[in-house]
């Protein structure tokens, strides 16, 4: 049977959600993120700012010269969750098979849908024509014989686009398409493509055998190669997109007191937390990420013994990292931390602690059920764990 | 200030000392150490501020004084002088180190920076105690601790007065192992990071050590030098409801053969597999499995009273154990695949080892 896999992208996501909520917005450039004037980075633009040479995660600052005009918005990430769970579902009504990148953006395994929904077009308008009629939001869709050719394909026609390729046509698809556009191409491989004269894909495939291993190494040799190609897995795991949880914070000032370090570091860690339990997720690697003053960006993990969802667990990894991760002691522009590497914890076997006892497990469990009925009911941060300062004090001289 | 000495002792104080000091530390001068000579005496301190180390060398003494030097150049430098007599000088803020010919002018710190880290001021007399019996004990108790320094309770060794005697404790959770140490009474209950205590048998070890706690500091002293640590400020896990009195199962078996064979299954084993132990009548058979690499099963024999049941270990964890008991024969005592097990050498209780199994 033919593979099918489709790839559905919000189009400017956030900055789509807030100009239909607000229709004054409809004609202008629209930017979500930080404020201008303070610190931070664009989150989001719709396509009218993006004419103007402003991107997501360029700072803020940057983007206020560029335009100052554009309306420029705080993100509301509650409100863009909501809009993400009611798309996820109206994808589900597709297919079973939806696999989350990020809030806007997912897999689809559109294998075998023919019979009951009609061809890759057909499929395609119609994932489109429902999310447009429920939430008033356009999306572009790539569908293909596999993941590369699929994303490929929602790129090609963004905004509001829908693109199938065909598997014969897979080929001529890629053939003019820039060597920018395939995947783990970091800035030093397209100083090499650059270097070696070779910009498009077509360029690439006609390369003779051997020739890429030697400047770049086997293993993105054979990459690119497959990529070149349209060869790529087809696999679509349900719900296996997202690999980490996480939260960060810039803040307005460099803060160097580590009780608002730890403070913050706190309520990253309880939001971290609750999205997790609400994801039914536990990580087993903590990560930190801080940047110092000047942009110097540092991430540091560690791998617990066992995956966790308790904010506790959390903090108390976050914070040893910072402590002892050998870390410049400067002013901290931003700290963040995340949870990755998801286990499940009743198939394998695992370690036991000699002093967790099933019934405080338990009473934990209850307790974390608790805060997140109460962040449901009350809105977030209503109720948050107390968490133990111990380690606190050391090294802050 | 200026002092003669021979090489090898010059180089032997400056090394001891010089193992308190810090690879990565904040303070540029926390990777210097401290000389001071007064007395006839050279004394040598080195600090982290977590743990010191000092040492101490009589001199020939031509000017008394202070300096500090980087900790790993002068003790490397003095070593690979020509044997035979050293002379150790300041002026100008260098310190020159001259013997045979070669001659090493090095940048000094300034004295003052370096911080008090106690001295010589020590309350007490401290209890006293067989130097190579205590650093044996802790070397069998130090496996246990955790070297996890986001839960600093854990990288500690427990000290506390068990009756008429000195009991040693640590857990990294998982396992916890405690060893009596008889003859030894008087100590303080004091949690001290086994990260200074293994330092004790290469920096301070003698036949007598004694031991004194006072101003959340411990400190070892022998006629070799002193070791003080900073005590962790925090309460030790309540590990005697671990230890009940009886358990219903109990495994006797020859110790180097469950050392080989827990050996053979690590090579597969590795990460989190953990070996299988069926317990029987008769003896156990070790097995362990591992997905996409295959397997390895043997049988030793052993006597078993109980009930037949299969347990699981961590490898590594149950190899610490076994490995730090220089017995023949070994005990595991074991209550249900969910409890944990121990380990004890059959014919000396003084040391026991406690194994949380692994969920199958």
């Amino acid at each position: 049977m033919q593979r099918w896999v489709g790839h559905a992208d919000l189009d400017a996501f956030y900055a789509s959600v807030e100009q239909r909520d607000c229709p004054e917005y409809r004609d202008r450039p629209v930017v979500v993120g930080a404020q201008p004037g303070h610190r931070g980075v664009v989150a989001a633009a719709n396509y009218r700012a993006r004419t103007f040479g402003i991107h997501s995660a360029m700072p803020i600052a940057e983007a206020y010269r560029r335009c100052p005009n554009a309306v420029y918005l705080r993100p509301d990430m509650d409100k863009y969750a909501r809009v993400s769970r009611e798309i996820f579902q109206i994808l589900e009504t597709i297919t079973p098979v939806v696999e989350p990148v990020s809030v806007d953006e997912a897999y689809l395994d559109l294998t075998g849908l023919e019979k009951l929904i009609g061809p890759p077009e057909v499929i395609g308008s119609e994932i489109k024509r429902r999310i447009l009629e429920a939430t008033g939001l356009t999306v572009s869709v790539g569908i293909g014989p596999n993941r590369l050719i699929a994303k490929l394909g929602s790129e090609h026609r963004k905004p509001d686009g829908l693109m199938v390729v065909f598997p014969d046509q897979v080929l001529a698809f890629l053939a003019p398409m820039p060597v920018a556009n395939l995947r783990g191409l970091g800035r030093q491989t397209q100083k090499i493509f650059a270097g070696l004269g070779i910009r498009t894909v077509a360029q690439l495939r006609a390369l003779p055998p051997g020739y890429l291993e030697e400047h770049l190494g086997s293993r993105a040799a054979v990459s690119f190669h497959n990529q070149a190609l349209g060869i790529a897995s087809a696999e679509v795991v349900y719900g296996r997109g997202r690999k980490s949880i996480s939260k960060e914070t810039t803040f307005e000032a460099d803060v160097r007191e580590h009780d608002i370090l730890q403070d913050t570091l706190h309520k990253l860690a309880a939001e971290v937390a609750a999205r997790a339990r609400r994801e039914q997720l536990s990580g087993a690697v903590v990560t930190l990420k801080i940047r110092f003053t000047g942009f110097e960006t540092h991430t540091r993990q560690r791998k617990l013994p066992a995956p966790t969802h308790d904010e506790r667990v959390i903090l108390r990894e976050a914070w040893a990292l910072f402590n002892q991760g050998n870390l410049p002691r400067k002013p901290v522009r931003l700290i963040g931390v995340g949870i990755s590497d998801w286990q499940q914890t009743e198939t394998e076997p695992m370690q036991a602690d000699l002093f967790d006892q099933p019934q405080k497990r338990e009473i934990d469990d209850r307790l974390l059920e608790t805060i997140d009925k109460v962040a449901g009911r009350f809105g977030k941060g209503m109720l948050q764990l107390g968490c133990k300062k111990e380690a606190r004090g050391r090294d802050s001289s | 200030m200026r002092i003669r000495a021979e090489r090898d002792d010059l180089a032997d104080v400056l090394t001891r000392a010089g193992r308190a000091v810090g690879t990565r530390s904040a303070l540029p001068i926390l990777q210097g150490l401290l000389c001071d000579v007064s007395g006839g005496t050279l004394r040598v301190t080195g600090t982290d501020t977590e743990i010191t180390i000092e040492t101490a060398l009589d001199v020939e003494v031509l000017e008394e004084g202070r300096t500090v030097v980087p900790a790993k150049l002068v003790a490397e430098a003095v070593r690979k002088l020509p044997a035979g007599a050293v002379s150790f000088s300041t002026s100008d803020g260098e310190v020159e180190i001259t013997g045979n010919g070669p001659r090493f002018n090095l940048r000094e710190f300034d004295a003052n920076d370096f911080p008090d880290v106690g001295g010589d001021s020590d309350a007490g007399s401290g209890v006293e105690m067989d130097g190579e019996a205590l650093i044996a004990a802790l070397n069998q108790v130090g496996i246990a601790a955790s070297n996890d320094d986001g839960r600093p309770t854990l990288t500690g060794v427990l000290f506390e007065t068990e009756s008429d005697h000195l009991r040693l404790v640590a857990t990294d959770s998982y396992r916890l192992a405690v060893r009596d140490v008889p003859g030894v009474a008087g100590v303080d209950t004091t949690l001290i990071p086994y990260r200074a205590l293994k330092e004790i048998g290469r920096t301070i070890g003698a036949d007598k050590v004694s031991m004194a706690i006072a101003e959340r500091k411990g400190s070892f002293v022998s006629d070799r030098g002193r070791m003080t640590a900073r005590v962790i400020e925090s309460s030790f896990p309540n590990y005697r409801q671990l230890l009940p009195d009886e358990y219903p199962s109990r495994l006797t078996i020859n110790r180097d053969a469950l050392l080989e064979a827990v050996g053979r299954a690590s090579l597969v084993a590795e990460d989190h597999i953990p070996v299988r132990l069926s317990l029987g009548s008769g003896g156990v058979e070790l097995s362990v499995s591992r997905q996409d690499v295959g397997g390895e099963t043997e049988y030793i024999e052993a006597v078993y009273e109980g009930e037949d049941m299969v347990i699981a270990f961590n490898t590594r964890y149950l190899t610490d154990g076994v490995a730090s008991m220089k017995t023949e024969n070994l005990l595991l005592e074991t209550i249900n695949p969910l409890k944990p097990g121990l380990l004890t050498a059959a014919d000396d209780p003084s040391f026991r080892y406690l194994l949380m199994p692994v969920r199958l």
